[in-house]
């Protein structure tokens, strides 16, 4: 509710300030690169600056617009699995083993899981930001799940 | 904590960079563009439709549905569209008549179901259920929800049933061999038969009426593509070939020649037709939202789908004659719909869905300008029987919310209304006549208890409910073009009064107040932004802006929201 009166009291920088960094950290671990994020971050706040108060729920809008803009940029860099096996790839453990991870997952289990394991969305919400219905997100994350799970596992073996 | 919340929490050791002077300064891009649509413009849409006689109820909003009769001679075009809807907090499957009446559960059970598809002489269901060990099982019943039974059994993703056109088999996607891959099996559940096999994921078979082939989705080549392949399985060709776009949901048009599908190739989701050898590909759906999951009419007129165009994700038809789009269930959560095949057969009883309408608030005034009161009520509508007297309490099961006036010239208007933030209105629900002239507008809180106000204002006219607009340039940043919503603290040291004056020469002026506390007492001194507007047909317009500091009454403050009056209001 706090948000939602964010954008009639000139207030998209409060929401940047309380949300972009968790909004990035869950595009890294989405795409794996954090040029990515921080270019979906960006182009998501200019855009709605850009729509001022038009958008009635700033918080809901500017996460799915990211989380769009990121899958739109992964697709157009023909790399709908991230380049996570990079060894040059700079990032400290722990969170390298866990985006590792996730890069094996497809685009939509790892959108999945992110917003629903980091930021603690819920299936409708995340179907509204990913764009898919709650009974292929339920899947995605029961699948996802299972699937990463294994993946960490074998990372410890 | 479990183990994975534990590994996500590992995220927050990456150092975030700070991008908001990046945001500020950057023109956006030419990428597609991802904006909402303002939910009233689905309600009035849907309304008008409504209205305009076209016959698509919005069941939703209508109370209970009449119990469903049995249809001994089914006509044609009467065929019903098979669905998934999220209600009482489970996803259960329900039909409903092309044209958005006679809604009807069809199960009722514990774990969720989706993916309906029938039979096709139309009297059998089949469907994915969620186990209660997380996996989806096929099962099937009759068209009215009875006589059920599972078709598949163990520690698998077994769903997405497609009925073959003769009704021996069902294709269906299984991911008991490590990764999705189509199967098929005798309509029995019997000789369950892998049909594809690769590393990657094969999704949503859809079989041709022949029944020779069925097309499907892979990633097989990096990304999602229409398949082809002869329905033993071989001859396996690549239909749509794009390596830059995702290709998915495939579905046969009833007379074999063509397929529709869902293609982001220009930006965004996006219903598609092509010929059954992949010519002739045209966008036949134009939304910035996500659109997928066709299904075709049985006479190949229209297109059933699912959108997330009104906000949540909900169906609709689409007729490829004349291309309108129609909201079939409107504000309910609907996925995956399935048209039934040729003539239907009786359906038999079947539980209706019970809904309570509640009226939360109430208030009265003249919003016509004929001299007489009319009556507005905020109804809340809730799945199940419940009780009204909520004594504060949410209700766990708020399906919908509506606005009701009765004129007093003797006409109703009932409309759908999804403006609540966060899917709650405080309920505070006022008439004032901001100009005037007779008319009365409609002052309505949108925000929930916890929140101070956020109150948009209506004209309401006897066809419809409309929000007023803030014309341009506004007073950014604190009123801001576009719908006339105003007020909203976020904080305790800011608070957005909304004051309506008449002046002494009868001028009327709404004064919205930003006031923010620059002090470290309640008195202040605070910084207050004053925007005065003045109400020209549907815009309100800035006339004046002022800044002051002040001080109130250390004993309250600024004067502030109340939840029993909304506003200072001088203008009744």
């Amino acid at each position: 509710m706090v948000q939602d009166a964010l954008v009639t009291a000139g207030g998209l920088e409060q929401l940047y300030r309380d949300d972009g960094a968790r909004l990035w950290r869950a595009l890294v671990a989405f795409s794996g690169d954090r040029e990515l994020a921080s270019d979906a971050v960006a182009e998501a706040f200019a855009q709605a600056i850009g729509r001022g108060s038009h958008l009635r729920d700033p918080q809901r809008w500017v996460w799915r617009a990211a989380f769009r803009i990121a899958a739109g940029e992964l697709k157009d860099r023909g790399r709908f699995r991230p380049p996570l096996a990079d060894p040059g790839y700079e990032m400290d453990q722990p969170p390298a083993g866990l985006v590792a991870g996730l890069s094996r997952l497809s685009p939509n289990q790892r959108a999945a899981l992110v917003l629903h394991y980091y930021v603690g969305y819920a299936t409708k919400e995340i179907a509204g930001i990913i764009g898919s219905s709650p009974a292929t997100v339920r899947v995605h994350l029961s699948q996802g799940r299972k699937r990463l799970r294994r993946i960490l596992e074998e990372q410890d073996d | 904590m479990t183990d994975l919340e534990e590994q996500f929490r590992t995220l927050d050791r990456l150092d975030a960079p700070d991008l908001w002077p990046e945001a500020q300064k950057r023109q956006p891009g030419t990428r597609a563009p991802t904006r909402p649509r303002h939910p009233l413009a689905a309600a009035v849409l849907a309304f008008t439709v409504a209205a305009a006689g076209v016959g698509l109820a919005i069941w939703a909003f209508r109370g209970p549905p009449p119990a469903p009769k049995p249809r001994p001679a089914a006509t044609p075009g009467s065929e019903r569209i098979a669905f998934a809807a999220y209600f009482n907090g489970r996803w259960q499957i329900f039909s409903v008549d092309a044209d958005g009446s006679d809604i009807a559960q069809l199960t009722d059970l514990s774990t969720d179901q989706f993916y309906p598809a029938w039979s096709p002489d139309g009297t059998r269901i089949a469907f994915s259920a969620q186990g209660g060990d997380g996996f989806m099982q096929i099962w099937v019943m009759d068209a009215s929800g009875g006589d059920l039974e599972r078709l598949t059994r163990g520690r698998a993703w077994n769903y997405l049933p497609q009925w073959s056109p003769d009704g021996s088999r069902i294709a269906f996607v299984s991911s008991r061999d490590g990764n999705e891959e189509v199967f098929v099996m005798n309509a029995d559940g019997s000789e369950q038969t892998r049909l594809t096999d690769d590393p990657d994921e094969d999704l949503s078979p859809a079989w041709s009426p022949d029944g020779d082939r069925i097309a499907f989705q892979s990633n097989r080549e990096g990304n999602n593509d229409i398949y082809v392949m002869s329905a033993d399985g071989s001859q396996v060709t690549n239909l749509t070939n794009t390596a830059a776009s995702g290709e998915f949901d495939p579905a046969w048009s009833p007379d074999g020649t063509r397929i529709a599908f869902v293609s982001d190739r220009d930006g965004d989701p996006e219903i598609y037709v092509m010929d059954e050898d992949g010519s002739s590909v045209s966008r036949v759906t134009r939304d910035a939202a996500h659109d997928r999951s066709p299904a075709w009419s049985p006479d190949g007129s229209a297109i059933v789908f699912e959108s997330d165009r009104a906000g949540t994700v909900g169906l609709f038809v689409l007729n490829l004659d004349g291309g309108t789009v129609l909201s079939l269930t409107d504000v309910a959560e609907a996925c995956c719909p399935a048209w039934q095949p040729g003539v239907p057969q009786e359906t038999g009883a079947s539980p209706g869905v019970a809904v309570t309408r509640c009226t939360q608030a109430t208030t009265s005034g003249d919003f016509d300008g004929d001299g007489t009161t009319d009556e507005a009520e905020f109804i809340e509508v809730a799945s199940g029987s419940v009780s009204c007297d909520r004594d504060g309490e949410v209700f766990e099961n708020l399906s919908s919310q509506e606005v009701l006036v009765r004129f007093g010239s003797g006409q109703t208007l009932e409309q759908p209304f999804t403006d609540c933030q966060g899917g709650l209105c405080a309920y505070v629900f006022t008439a004032t006549d901001l100009d005037g002239n007779g008319r009365d507008e409609l002052a309505i809180d949108l925000t929930s208890a916890a929140a101070i106000g956020l109150v948009e204002f209506y004209r309401v006219d006897p066809d419809a409910v409309r929000a007023l607009v803030i014309a341009d340039p506004g007073d950014p940043p604190f009123v801001r073009p576009g719908p006339a919503i105003l007020g909203g603290g976020f904080d305790s040291g800011v608070q957005s009064p909304i004051v309506c004056r008449v002046n002494e020469n009868g001028s009327r002026e709404l004064i919205s107040i930003h006031a923010e506390n620059v002090g470290d007492r309640l008195s202040g001194p605070w910084k207050v932004h004053t925007t005065t507007m003045v109400l020209q047909g549907d815009r309100l317009v800035v006339t004046s802006t002022g800044d002051a500091e002040s001080s109130f009454p250390e004993t309250t403050g600024i004067p502030s929201f109340s939840k029993t009056s909304p506003f200072e209001n001088g203008c009744f």
